[in-house]
């Protein structure tokens, strides 16, 4: 399912004035075919990487990160972000990883999907549980708010973030987490 | 100001599925609650798909 990815590239490092505890930006894009994507591996305290990725025509759009472009190539994109994760995780071998699956969003009729176990959530679930074992990771999920997050082994023991992670979350995203 | 500042799900040609989805109102504000739970090697051992491998063990 997730064994097609894009050819992607490492375009730019945002670096200053980010704030929300953000100490850089990896951008990287890659071309579907019919348009491009980006993909944002946000750097967090504690060596954190939030991975998110949008189409590039939608950079400026409030719900760039709860739409369905229905152009079916879900899958694909998620392997491209796999890779990308796996390629940071040799560059730096003490990186700890999450993600929030979005809900999905339909402005033009006010309606948006509930925040807990979205179908965002459950595709990447999917793929961390599958593409990520516990040797080097240690998993944690919170199914209400849709969050993942996989901490690393080799340095600490992972129960000792978590609470600190999660309490990092909440800062950053205060209307995901009370 | 990009012309895509006022793009709409619309011209995307959103479709959705809703059928497995709970959906609530845009103007309800998200508020989840809830506490991380461990994973368990055996749990994920059960629950992940073995025809694929590994990307990092």
């Amino acid at each position: 399912m997730f064994d097609s990815p894009f050819e992607y590239r490492k375009a730019d490092v945002r670096k200053g004035a980010l704030g929300n505890q953000i100490d850089y930006i990896i951008i990287y894009t890659f071309d579907t075919g019919k348009c491009r994507y980006i993909v944002e591996v946000e750097h967090y305290d504690h060596n954190f990487y939030i991975v998110k990725y949008y189409p590039k025509k939608c950079k400026n759009y409030k719900y760039r990160f709860n739409i369905l472009t229905s152009e079916y190539i879900a899958p694909r994109i998620i392997a491209t972000c796999l890779r990308i994760i796996e390629s940071i995780t040799k560059k730096d071998p003490a990186a700890n990883f999450g993600f929030v699956g979005s809900p999905t969003v339909m402005p033009e009729m006010n309606w948006r999907e509930g925040q807990a176990n979205t179908k965002r959530f459950r595709l990447y679930k999917y793929a961390f549980e599958s593409y990520f074992g516990h040797e080097m990771f240690t998993h944690y999920m919170n199914v209400v708010s849709s969050v993942y997050l996989i901490i690393n082994n080799g340095f600490g023991d992972p129960d000792d973030l978590m609470p600190v992670a999660a309490k990092m979350f909440v800062d950053i995203y205060p209307e995901l987490l009370q | 100001m990009s012309k895509f500042s006022t793009l709409k799900s619309a011209d995307l040609k959103v479709k959705f599925n809703t059928r497995n989805a709970k959906m609530v109102p845009l103007t309800v504000p998200t508020k989840a609650v809830g506490t991380f739970v461990k994973r368990t090697k055996e749990e994920l051992n059960s629950v992940r798909n073995h025809n694929y491998k590994y990307l990092i063990p």
